[in-house]
């Protein structure tokens, strides 16, 4: 018996140390830090992986689109963005909580590569510099992110003291709670961010779809021109165009750059290739093609085509309203417009075997045009025909042969600078910000046709005053960080 | 505790006979005999009676010729038939009393059996531990093979919603074969970590959570435990509640006796109560709205009301189905050895014709032991083969609300006026449509989906159980065990877009392709080893004090490897969905065509215990026992890893007290347990993948490959790690009361409890800094408390009839004790402290503005608006979409061989969102979809007394925020029925064979509620991703020879 206990007994000793492999295991093929990062080409493939992938303004695009007056409701829509439209805008808007993610995600990634960049040692200078082109690149797309967060969420971009966003400069745990800071410190950020850029950036960072002093300028010029201080957002909207050596696309070649044939104008693409899983910037419009049978969700607000009707020689009516959209002259008095007038966007209609993919062009040589034009009426020493032939530049470049403007007032200066940047920028996210920060200037706001809702109670315009013209703190960060501040009027 | 429809078969006197039905029922024996095997017969004469004990006559008795293989066992009505010679000696025996009799001239032995107590009547109470009803600390329901045998479905799961007190079972799905089951016990008791009950199969607790390949008719009892005396023992796995499976063994000396059954059954797909329009209503609806388009605003009312088309889209998409079941049956018992082996085919149609499940089982449960008893072995080998063709929907929740996918959804909403589709192919259709889905298009196109070959998805799953258990007794009280287990599965599915489907040719037109679809060929493999070592030791002391003591240590190992590769492209001309033909190969110069893909997976998980366990017992009249387990989980680290777990059980036989002679109470038992539980299954696993298997690596920051910007091979984060990660503790309080009272015609138990779970798995809100906006950790606290009530009574019991009615209840309510400080303003489904979990937090609805046709909402201070703010005005309502009160309850009868049985089940205080009314409401959908008939009904200047805003108010939208489409989803519903007869032993003396039972089932048949939907029996929060349990009736034989 005493025998059979002893056996008993090591025999589940052992039998204890030869099972520890049920409960010690590694899942094959994981990778840690240690493990990832050894060399200057894994910090090249993790800026790649984790961060390039994720320069994204689709939900800027959406958001705008749908709130402001870009879109009307579609004959097919089945409930897409009808509350936005009908301004139901509030914490549990998904378009902000997706925006503040993507964008507080992509400041993470960065923040990460920095760190994880001290685990890489350098062997030589030549590596050296590689390595910090790739933190030059990283904290350039940062600087980026930063701007759109405070375009969108701080109440009042041109005055330093406002409240910005939240500043994460470091990678954090899991548990962070952090209060909103000042603009002044995100601008700070970003300023030094760009500073770094323009000192450590290859000289051979030339493909515009990857940071190059071109874009470092143009994001500095989109700042300063936000922050309203033109005299820095000149000499940088100057420098983009001269670093980026582009000129504006002209009539011929503009429509190429919309189906990614090519660069034309773009200081900037954040790449969306046709193979692999990328999003579809088409599909914030269409589910399917972008023509009439295509699944016609979202159609062109009847405002901004008649603007863009207006000249039917002009590039942009001719490369983004589809040919296939039915036109109905009668559009005011039929009451079944949804179905008669169907104006189909087509600016992004794909590209090679994918429909409605494309590269979304973040930066564009005629948004730095009408920069410089804000530049002339607002700067120091305004000139409203300096501002009027800049304005003309444009519109030549998109349509042969314009005169040029005469602006009596600087408020028709703004007006006229407003409605080009309606016309030159639809779509790629700018007019929501653009009304907040020039409406009052241009004495314009939302400016929607009755046609772009299927009922009526919905208001054509909103006042500039109104809070909505700031989007609300996610109710997502609201849940996980309660040293977060809501906007007004949320 | 009960075992239902026990031994409650009436004697069927052979003087009642009618000699007209025995003829009449010739054919039906002839036709019988032709289905069956020539046996021969040993020799002598055909011995008969009735075994019974002082309750009446016993069913499954077993009546042996002693010393020869030559054995029956008694039918339903007790009676029995043997072939015996004078002089031979018959071994009569039940439930561990015998009897014999020597046969002598007499051709007639009716034996009384000694009083077999129903206090005897054992619970499993895990680890190959049993004891007595009366000595049981635990608090345990049985279900008997009659409740789940032949009942008409694939998964033996769908066949115990509302017999057990506090189990939830409930199938979100009514796709043949569905692995879609959400269960639990007692109340959720999780948020984010699975609430499946622990399903042990045979002694071996399994990490799978789907048993489709799992034979019901092989059960011989499921045993649910509910208290920690009864789920400690399973510490780091049974804090969700446990269910026992046992699958049928043979009894020794039982000589041979053979089973087969059959059952044919009809399935229907239950109606729907949304009122929607049917065409001239729909037309009238689109031409009122008139800004919708749709054919309605281009006719006339006089060509309305001439209008004759009216497709019924739910006929073009839906069939009745048919459910077969054949199960074949031999058992054999010598002295020394039994065997018990079952072949099964069990096949049910989908109600969509392009769904359908077919299962073949194997099984074969034996059991030997050597002469001197000590050593004993038992083997248990299931093997299964099924195949199922279900839609792309059934794994794919985002086409759940989805018209041109999902066909539930499509016949709720396809237009009535346009005929059924007149296009005989994708490539017609595609010609006259493009890709416009608008109108009826979308309906057309599902209509494509749902043709054969058109979108296959087919999967098969071969599957092995196989179970040893040996033991060896070393001395009196000292006997060593070992169990292990093995549960192998390898699944093959094939999901296709054919090239010739409308979708793929959509697609390849859009991209401009040479060819369209894909084929995604998927391979899984799990396998699951678990072994269980075990030492008990048995000691009583002055033959009043008992103490058995067990010592175990448990191994479990669960592997799981995953292959997919998917095509792009086929070939019209000889692809075959599943056989490889038909794919085009990558070709550089498009580049961006064509390409396939390759993917895999491997995971690893396992678990390590030891535990001991103490039972003491003392003169039957008082009892203790007490469990202590340590647990490790490979899914945590450091102090983490290992977890202790334990309880303490007492009872108090009251019955036993010399106060209590001469009461009217057989059994009175007190009962009172409290004890600790992990769960570690902290992500619920999606159906059908291996509990063990999930958050495999959650405590480790981790980084990946993968394709990168401009496709350029990249490296990311994965993982962001959360390292104190630790186990779900749950603890349990049970008070509970069993009795046996009334001539033991009132059975019955009571329980009331206490449980409360810690370090609840739940997601801890983060802000987006951290990169994601949920983190899966532990947070907070839980409790449910509640009542249980289980009872019996056998109103009547005699000789000629028998009647009995039974039901269960329970209450359950819950609340959050404890989380970490978060905002959950403008969440639908509140988590927060001192709610209920998932309360449902909308904004009140309360009409239409008479003045605009508006919705009106209550804001925040309780004054009328027709525009709430979406964060801000919620407030919490008190229902949540888990039922507090829910239980089933029926009778079982029997008259002189027929029976009748009926199972209710119900649930009250369940509240749902009722999504699918939400888009029947929807005025935006005019034009495109139907709506209800109630939406004629509209405000409109005119008619401003009603309940419908109008159809262009617009605030429409915001009735998602609001509580205008929660309703109340209780129910009671005929869960099931049967009715049929058991042909008397002696009637069949003279055919080959010895019991013989026609019988009808329904399941589902009658259902009240004021839910309007389909199906409210569901515990998810939304209606539209439910494809509803049918109805279904069937009709069955069971022949025993």
């Amino acid at each position: 018996m005493k025998n059979i206990k002893k056996i008993l007994f090591f025999g589940l000793v052992l039998l204890l140390a030869s099972c520890e492999d049920a409960i010690n295991i590694v899942q094959d093929g994981e990778i840690n830090n240690d493990a990832s990062f050894q060399t200057v080409n894994n910090l090249r493939q993790f800026l790649d992986g984790d961060i390039y992938g994720r320069v994204n303004n689709t939900n800027e695009i959406g958001f705008t689109a749908v709130f402001t007056d870009e879109v009307g409701i579609g004959q097919g829509n089945g409930g897409q963005g009808l509350e936005l439209h009908r301004y139901f805008l509030n914490a549990n808007d998904g378009y902000a909580a997706a925006l503040w993610l993507g964008q507080y995600t992509l400041i993470n990634r960065v923040n990460r590569l920095i760190e994880v960049s001290d685990l890489v040692t350098a062997v030589d200078a030549t590596e050296e510099a590689q390595k910090n082109s790739i933190l030059a690149e990283a904290r350039t797309l940062r600087a980026y992110s930063y701007l759109q967060l405070l375009a969108f969420f701080s109440e009042d971009m041109s005055n330093d003291a406002e409240l910005g966003v939240m500043l994460l400069d470091f990678v954090p745990a899991v548990d962070v709670k952090l209060p909103r800071v000042a603009n002044s410190e995100i601008y700070a950020l970003i300023e030094s961010d760009l500073a770094f850029a323009e000192n450590n950036l290859a000289s051979t960072a030339l493909d515009y779809k990857y940071v190059t002093k071109g874009l470092v300028n143009a994001i500095r010029a989109r700042m300063y021109v936000y922050r309203k201080n033109y005299t820095l957002a000149k000499q940088y909207a100057q420098a983009a165009i001269t670093e980026s050596g582009l000129a504006l696309s002209n009539t011929s070649t503009y429509n190429f750059m919309w189906n990614d044939l090519s660069q034309g104008e773009t200081i900037f693409a954040a790449s969306r290739p046709s193979a692999g899983a990328w999003g579809n910037i088409g599909s914030t419009f269409v589910f399917n093609t972008s023509d009439l049978n295509g699944g016609v969700f979202h159609d062109m607000g009847r405002n901004l085509y008649n603007a863009l009707a207006l000249n039917s020689s002009d590039v942009r009516f001719q490369t983004w309203v589809d040919p296939t959209s039915l036109v109905n002259p009668n559009y005011m008095t039929d009451p079944t417009y949804i179905d008669s007038d169907v104006l189909v966007i087509n600016k992004y209609p794909g590209k090679a075997s994918q429909p409605l993919r494309n590269d979304l062009k973040l930066f564009r040589i005629s948004e730095m045009k009408l920069i410089l034009a804000e530049c002339e009426v607002g700067g120091a020493t305004q000139s409203l025909v300096n501002a009027a032939s800049l304005v003309q530049e444009v519109r030549t470049a998109r349509n042969t042969g314009q005169t040029l403007p005469v602006y009596t007032s600087a408020q028709e200066a703004w007006a006229d600078i407003l409605l080009e940047r309606r016309k030159e920028l639809c779509y790629e996210g700018h007019r929501y910000v653009d009304i907040k920060r020039l409406g009052s200037l241009a004495n314009a706001s939302i400016d929607r046709n009755q046609t772009d809702d299927i009922t009526s109670a919905t208001a054509l315009t909103l006042p500039l005053s109104d809070y909505r013209f700031t989007m609300p703190i996610p109710q997502q960060e609201i849940a996980g960080n309660t040293s977060i501040q809501q906007n007004t009027g949320y | 505790m009960f075992v239902f429809l026990k031994k409650n078969q009436e004697v069927c006197s052979i003087t009642n006979l009618n000699k007209m039905m025995r003829s009449s029922f010739k054919w039906i024996f002839t036709l019988l005999v032709v289905l069956t095997v020539q046996f021969s017969f040993a020799q002598g004469k055909n011995v008969t009676g009735v075994v019974s004990d002082d309750l009446g006559p016993i069913a499954g008795a077993s009546v042996v010729v002693k010393g020869t293989n030559n054995g029956t066992t008694t039918g339903f009505d007790g009676t029995y038939s043997i072939r015996a010679s004078q002089g031979d000696v018959l071994l009569f025996s039940y439930v561990g009393s015998t009897q014999t009799v020597t046969i002598g001239e007499a051709n007639v032995y009716n034996v009384l059996l000694k009083v077999v107590e129903l206090v005897e009547v054992v619970v499993v109470e895990g680890y190959d531990r049993t004891k007595t009803k009366a000595t049981t600390n635990t608090t345990s329901t049985t279900v008997s093979s009659e409740t789940i045998e032949n009942r008409p479905n694939a998964s033996v799961l769908a066949s115990l919603q509302g017999t057990t007190p506090g189990l939830t079972l409930i199938s979100s799905s009514g796709s043949p074969g569905s692995a879609k089951f959400d269960g639990f016990i007692r109340g959720a008791s999780s948020i984010n970590g699975s609430t499946d009950p622990l399903i042990v199969i045979d002694g071996i607790p399994s990490t799978s959570n789907q048993f489709r390949n799992l034979n019901q008719n092989d059960i011989e009892s499921v045993t649910v435990l509910r208290d920690a005396a009864g789920t400690s023992i399973y510490g780091n796995k049974g804090a969700n509640g446990v269910i026992q499976i046992t699958t049928k063994n043979a009894k020794f000396d039982s000589g041979v006796k053979f089973t087969y059954d059959v059952v044919t059954g009809f399935n229907t797909l239950p109606e729907n109560d949304y009122n929607m329009s049917n065409s001239r209503e729909i037309l009238t609806i689109e031409k009122r709205k008139a800004t919708n388009g749709g054919l309605g605003t281009t006719l006339t009312d006089a060509e309305i009301a001439a209008y004759d088309i009216d497709t019924d889209w739910r006929d073009v998409f839906f069939n009745v189905d048919v459910t077969q079941q054949h199960n074949f049956g031999v058992s054999f018992g010598s002295e020394n050895t039994t065997n018990y082996t079952s072949l099964g085919y069990y096949t049910q149609g989908g109600l969509v014709p392009t769904t359908d499940f077919k299962r073949f089982s194997l099984r074969n449960n034996f059991q030997a032991k050597s002469k001197n008893e000590k050593f004993t072995l038992d083997t248990q080998i299931a093997l299964a083969h099924s195949k199922r063709n279900q839609l792309n929907q059934e794994t794919n929740s985002g086409v759940d609300n989805n018209t041109i996918q999902n066909p539930l959804h499509g016949s709720v909403m396809g237009l009535p006026y346009a005929p059924p589709s007149p296009y005989n192919s994708g490539q017609e259709l595609l010609d006259a449509i493009g890709f416009n889905f608008n109108g009826v298009n979308d309906t057309y196109v599902l209509q494509d989906i749902l043709r054969p070959n058109s979108l296959p998805s087919f999967f098969t799953e071969n599957s092995v159980i196989l179970n040893i258990g040996t033991a060896y007794k070393i001395t009196p009280s000292l006997s060593i065990r070992n169990r292990a287990g093995l549960d192998v599965k390898d699944s093959d599915g094939v999901f296709a877009r054919s090239p010739w489907s409308y979708l793929a040719l959509a697609v390849q037109t859009s991209r401009g392709e040479a060819f369209g679809g894909f084929e995604n060929r998927t391979n899984t493999k799990d396998l699951t080893f678990t072994n269980i070592f075990s030492l008990d030791y048995n000691k009583t002391i002055n033959e009043k004090h008992k103490f058995n003591f067990g010592a175990f240590f448990e191994y479990t190992k669960a592997h799981y490897i995953s292959k997919t590769q998917f095509q792009n492209g086929l070939n019209p001309l000889n692809y075959v969905p599943g056989a490889g033909t038909g794919y085009v190969a990558f070709n550089p110069a498009t580049p961006n065509s064509f390409i396939s893909t390759a993917a895999g997976s491997k995971f690893s998980g396992g678990t390590l215990s030891y535990f001991g366990t103490l039972d003491y017992d003392y003169n039957d009249k008082y009892g203790f026992s007490g469990v202590i387990r340590r647990d490790a989980s490979y899914r945590f680290v450091g102090d983490n890893k290992w977890g202790t777990f334990w309880s303490a059980a007492a009872r108090w036989n009251i019955d036993k007290e010399s106060f209590m002679e001469g009461s009217s109470f057989s059994m009175l038992k007190l009962r009172a347990s409290y004890g600790t539980n992990g769960n570690q299954n902290i992500s619920a696993a999606n159906y059908g993948f291996p509990s063990l298997l999930t958050a495999n690596n959650l405590v480790r920051d981790l980084n990946a490959t993968g394709n990168g910007y401009q496709n350029i091979p990249g490296i990311f984060i994965s993982q962001i790690a959360n390292t104190t990660l630790s186990w779900e503790e749950v603890s349990q309080a049970n008070l509970g009361l069993d009795f046996v009272v009334f001539d033991k015609k009132l059975e019955g138990n009571i329980d009331v409890y206490r449980k409360v779970t810690d370090k609840l798995f739940n997601s801890i809100n983060t802000s987006a800094t951290v990169g994601t906006y949920t983190l899966n950790a532990n947070n907070g606290k839980l409790k449910n408390d509640g009542v249980e009530v289980n009872l019996r009574y056998n109103i009547i019991r005699n000789d000629n009839f028998r009647f009995s009615v039974f039901a269960n209840g329970s209450y359950n309510k819950n609340e959050i004790t404890e989380l970490l400080e978060n905002d959950q303003s403008g969440v639908s489904q509140l988590l927060q402290v001192g709610n209920i979990v998932n309360e449902w937090n909308l904004i009140p609805y309360v009409g239409v503005n008479q003045g605009t046709g508006n919705l009106l909402f209550l804001d925040k201070d309780g004054n009328v608006t027709e525009t709430p703010d979406a964060a801000n005005d919620r407030r919490a309502t008190g229902k949540s979409n888990l039922p507090k009160y829910q239980g089933g309850f029926g009778f079982n009868t029997d008259y002189k061989g027929f029976f009748l049985n009926t199972l209710f089940s119900y649930a009250y205080d369940v509240w749902r969102i009722d999504n699918q009314l939400t888009w029947a409401y929807n005025p935006d959908f005019i034009g495109d979809d139907n709506v209800s008939a109630d939406l004629l009904n509209a405000w409109t200047p005119q008619n401003t007394n009603t309940n419908i805003p109008s159809l262009s108010a617009s605030n429409t939208s915001l009735s998602g925020d609001s509580d205008r489409f929660l309703y109340d989803s209780s129910f009671l519903r005929l869960k099931n029925v049967s009715i049929g007869y058991n042909f008397p032993a002696k009637m069949l003396q003279n055919m080959p064979i010895s019991s013989l039972r026609f019988y009808a089932q329904g399941e589902n048949l009658l259902t009240w509620t004021k839910w309007r939907g389909f199906d409210p029996e569901a515990v998810t929060s939304l209606s539209v991703t439910n494809f509803p349990n049918p109805r279904t009736i069937s009709f069955g034989a069971s022949i025993g020879f």
